[in-house]
Formats: structure tokens, sequence, C-alpha cells
């Protein structure tokens, strides 16, 4: 649990879903009994129009679920994956709980920010990639594991995570290593997914 | 009496096909459901499974027919929430259970619907698992477009609708209750009990929750039967299978579908290629990070089964099945202060108890394994361990110190040699690997 401080409101503009979105979000909300349920999924599809989480989305879903702002940014600072950052257009999520640890996470986490001249928590300038350690992401037995934006690579190498960035950089198509395999589109490069369903 | 090796759960595993509901009909796919909408009463589902030993996958091992049998047979709403936030360090189960056959979950979601007379269910998929809600939004799909899922299935006037519903990235909402206010859209803080889910759970109403593996291995014992699910594993309290999740420095990591009862020992060696590099081992953590960490001795000598009433009574637990394997060139403070800082991290800070036992646990093992420890701090250690247990809505509390009182006692020379060396003795081949 670390504080973080309610983000600056400055001169944002006003934040609406598009179209798209707010009939997606109707969708959503449709699914559960009571309203509330659908908040943090409007949060998700908020992130993804946004990139991420800014105090004007937080006063917009407060006003569609009638609660105060404040009330949504507890849910906001509650969730890891909700950002009020920036992240970049490839975040790369290194795992370094125990099982990634016992084989070389923590190495591969300093190999991944000299590859990407990028320290971990930050967001490289030209705002391509971002880097953050994270939890268990849940694939200990593909130990290391590096999430990058929706993809699982597991069994990595800074040898193999130097070719993925490389071809990130160069705009190719990239697919997932493991078990993410069977049913994942390749990242980048591929037709846009229909990843804002958000169930 | 030998036990059964045979594939429950993972018996699609091998099959692509399986993936789309045509490839899971050809296995027998919704035969289960099919057979009891045909005529067999909910209550009998319920004594089946019951009598089948079934234990819940996802950590504690409660019984599963008993937990539907708490659930009052009131008017109005009642609701399944499929617990697929899977986030204990060392599982990866229920991943692959999603990704490579979602549509047995499927099934199963509609069995135990059926058995409690529930009409909507929310699987609650950790947001960082983007794949596996795919591959099961793909198959509900199927599912509702065949008539599996939906109003009046099958014509038999049973009705069920099932939903997925993403997280956002939080450990504790993998606790049932902190899953229900997740759910609710609400920070995920666990509720006081009782009173239990099973009475009052989700929007206050009547609600269980099951993990996917728990669902997963219904279809299985309506097919085939409880006696005969009650005759894989030890004995009929700790019945089936498990998915073991092996990972750390063994041979072969990986997912590992055996029955319950097999030893600790005969699992690294008979099935996961023995030890990496042939190293000796040091210590194994049988269920996940908060089941406290076993020795060599108790792998080789005790010889320890991998069985919930076995490692129980071991001072351990089957928790959610996720087994960490650590060779002698691990250093245990380490290893200690890593799983340290993930509780900490996921502490959700609603107990004063849990918010700062956590964050002092991981400050002073972190000092330790920096080699500025001071004699004093294992005594703290032990006197937090105590306090930290049972007193705190949930278990994340409980958790952290079974973990780190486990490693403290068990290992106390390594901790003390840090201490009075004032570096790590082993000169750890992961430095700041944690």
């Amino acid at each position: 649990m670390a504080l973080i401080r309610f983000p600056h409101s400055g001169q944002e503009e006003r934040f609406e879903f598009t179209p798209e979105n707010r009939a997606e979000l109707e969708r959503i909300i449709a699914k559960y009994p009571v309203k509330r349920s659908a908040l943090i999924p409007a949060l998700q599809l908020a992130q993804e129009q946004e990139g991420f989480i800014t105090s004007a989305v937080m006063q917009h879903v407060a006003e569609i679920f009638e609660v105060s702002p404040m009330e949504v940014w507890g849910v906001v600072s509650f969730y890891t994956m909700l950002k009020t950052q920036p992240i970049g257009e490839y975040h790369v999520q290194v795992c370094n709980n125990l099982s990634c640890a016992l084989m070389g996470a923590g190495r591969l986490l300093r190999d991944i920010e000299n590859r990407l001249d990028c320290r971990v928590g930050h967001t490289r300038e030209d705002g391509k990639f971002s880097i953050e350690a994270v939890e268990c992401l849940g694939a200990c037995g593909g130990a290391p594991c590096v999430q990058v934006n929706e993809h699982y690579f597991e069994c990595v190498t800074p040898e193999i995570m130097n070719d993925i960035f490389g071809a990130l950089e160069k705009g190719e198509a990239v697919s997932p290593i493991g078990a993410d395999e069977v049913v994942s589109p390749a990242l980048a490069g591929a037709e846009e997914t229909d990843g804002k369903g958000q169930g | 009496m030998a036990l059964v090796l045979e594939k429950i759960v993972t018996g699609r595993f091998d099959n692509p096909d399986a993936l789309h509901i045509a490839g899971y009909e050809a296995t027998g796919g919704y035969e289960a459901i099919r057979g009891l909408l045909g005529g067999v009463e909910p209550a009998d589902v319920i004594e089946m499974v019951k009598s089948s030993g079934l234990r819940g996958r996802g950590g504690a091992g409660f019984p599963c027919g008993l937990k539907w049998s708490f659930v009052p047979q009131v008017d109005g709403p009642k609701y399944l929430a499929v617990n697929a936030d899977e986030g204990e360090p060392g599982t990866f189960k229920d991943r692959e259970l999603m990704l490579r056959d979602p549509h047995q979950l499927i099934e199963g979601i509609l069995i135990a619907c059926y058995a409690v007379g529930i009409e909507k269910a929310y699987i609650y998929i950790r947001g960082e698992f983007v794949a596996p809600w795919r591959a099961v939004e793909k198959a509900l799909a199927e599912a509702y477009e065949k008539g599996y899922v939906g109003r009046n299935i099958m014509g038999s006037g049973f009705s069920c609708d099932i939903y997925t519903h993403r997280g956002a990235g939080a450990y504790i909402c993998g606790e049932e209750t902190g899953l229900l206010e997740s759910l609710e859209g609400k920070r995920g803080h666990p509720r006081l009990k009782p009173p239990f889910p099973a009475v009052i759970g989700l929007y206050a109403r009547p609600t269980v929750i099951n993990n996917v593996e728990t669902l997963a291995n219904l279809p299985h014992i309506v097919n085939k039967g409880a006696e005969w699910f009650a005759g894989i594993g030890i004995d009929e309290k700790n019945s089936g299978t498990r998915m073991y999740c092996v990972s750390g420095h063994v041979a072969k990591p990986g997912l590992y579908e055996l029955p319950l009862g097999l030893t600790c020992e005969e699992m690294i060696h008979e099935h996961c290629g023995g030890m990496r590099n042939g190293a000796a081992l040091k210590a194994v953590i049988p269920g996940g990070a908060s089941a406290p960490a076993l020795t060599a001795k108790e792998v080789y000598e005790d010889k320890v089964k991998m069985d919930f009433d076995s490692l129980a009574k071991a001072g351990s637990m089957g928790g959610s099945g996720g087994v960490i394997v650590m060779d002698e060139t691990t250093c245990m403070v380490q290893a200690a202060g890593r799983l340290a800082a993930f509780f900490e991290h996921e502490s959700c800070g609603q107990c004063s108890v849990c918010r700062e036992g956590t964050g002092w646990v991981s400050e002073i093992l972190a000092r330790i394994e920096r080699g500025e420890g001071v004699p004093d701090d294992l005594e703290t250690l032990a006197s937090i361990d105590p306090n930290m247990r049972g007193n705190t809505i949930c278990v994340l509390s409980d958790a952290c110190a079974m973990m780190f009182g486990a490693f403290l006692t068990k290992f106390y020379d390594e901790f003390e040699a840090h201490i009075s060396l004032g570096r790590c003795p082993l000169g750890s081949p992961y430095p700041a690997a944690m």
C-alpha cells in the first residue's frame, strides 16, 4: 500500500467517452443488477481511451455513477492497473516475485532497463516504452515472465527480450511466448483486437 | 493403495480443438449438464459433490458441497462468483484452465448454479489475464449461441447467465469478500465474517464463491460419479487430483496434475525431473506464498505428502497448489524478504496490524539481508509474528506471519549469520534479484 496524491486537476480538458465507448459502457452496465459494479470497467474503458486516468476522467465517471469524485479516486488509487500517469506505448511489466526472482528476474530487469534506456518506474521520453517491476503475474512455471501490454512472454532471457524490443521498435508484429500462444493475436502490426470489450 | 495417475481437469490440454465448442462436445462436453437437466434434483447434485470429497482448490480447501449447502433456499436472486483472480505467488493453474479448456469451466459453472439454484454467475478474472479473458469470452459466446447458457437451457426451464468481470490489479481481490467488494465497484477491502457470503454476499444476497479449478472438476464428477472421484487421491477427504504449479529450481518447472497424496519428494524427483543442475534442495513452499516452507529434511526424511491434511499436519498448507522449489544457492533471508515485500505491497490497509506489520517485517528483513541487521532484529521479528495472527479482518496478515515465521524458525542460523557477518553468508548468486 502506498500513498498517492489525487492527480493535479489544473487545466485539463473535459473528458467524454467516445460514442462507441459510451455504448460499450451501457452494455457493461446492463450485465449487473447494481450499476456501481460497472465503475471499474468504466475506468478501464476510459484508460484505454485516454491512456491514463485524469482527474477529468474521475469527475466524469463520478457523474455517471452518481458518486463523489473522491469516491472514484478511492477506487482508482487502490488498483495497480489503473494509471494516473501516462505510460509508454509499450508498457513492460517485469515480474519480480519469488519464482521469477529465483530464475533471474533481477538481472533481467537491469538488462531491460539498459536495453530500453529507461529506468524502472519510468516512461521513456519518447513515450515508446515504460517499465514497471510487478508482483506475481501468475505464470511462474514460465519464469522469468515479462508482460508487454496484454501479452505474456515466458521463460525469457535478455536476448529474447532484445529481439522483442527490436521488433517493436521497427513496428513489426510480435506474438506472445508461452501459454498465451493458444489464443492471442500478435502485438503491433496486427489488426486491432477487440480488446475494448472489458467483459 | 497405489495412487491413480489420472488427468481430470487437464485431460483436454493437448487437444486444441477443445477450445471450440464442437471440439469440446466431441469429447463429451456439456453431457454432464445435459444429464442433470434431464431430471436430477439439485439437492442430489449437492449430495453427489459432498460425497465426492471435492475440496476447494483456491486456498482454504473447504469442502465444496458443504459450502453450497450453507446457501439458504430463499426467494430472490442468488449469485455465483467465480474466483479467477489468480495471484498467489507460485500459482498459475487457473490461467491455463481458462486458456486451454474454457468450456470445461463454463460447464462447471452451470453445474454449480443448477445445484444451488443460481441464475447469475460472474467470473472475476484478474486484469493482467487478457488472453484467458478473451478465451473465456469467446467460449461464452459459443455457449450462448448453442443454448447452453442463457434462458431456458436445453428446454429445461433452468436459466443461467454467465458474465466475465475483469479485475484491475490487486492480490487481495482473490480473498473472497475482497472479491465481492471489488465486483461491487469498490476498493477490494475484505469484509468482516460472519456473516458469510453464503448468506450475505454479492449485493447482500446469498453467494457462492468457487475457484476455477474446483468448478472444472464438476463435469467429471457428474459424468463419472462421486465414487470414482473419491477413489483418486489418498482418502475420502483428500480426493481427486490437484494442479500443482511447480516453479523455481527444478529441472522441469510447469503444471502437473497429480493425485492428492503424493509425497513432495516424488513430485520433484519422479515428475519434475529432479533438482535443476543436480543441486541440493533447501526449501519448498508447498501451496503458494502464504504456505509455510518445508525443509529438505521434511521432504526427504519425513516424506511429507502434498494433500490438504498431510500438509496441515506438517504445519503448512495445500493452499493454492503453488509449489516453489529452492535449492542450496538460495538465500532464505532474501526469499522471505521478497515475499514480505509482496505482502506489504498487497495489504489493503484496513487493519493496522497488517498495514504496519507487513511493512515492518519487510523492512527488517531487507535490513538483515543488506548486512545491516542488529541482534535485536530477530527478537523483534519473533515478537511481531504472534501479533500478526488472528487479529485482522482477513488472513493476509496471518499469511505473512506464517511465511516469515517458518523461514525464521527453520533457518534461524542463516538469519543469525547475516547479522553476525554483516553480509549474506551465501554470497547469493542472485544479488538484488529479489
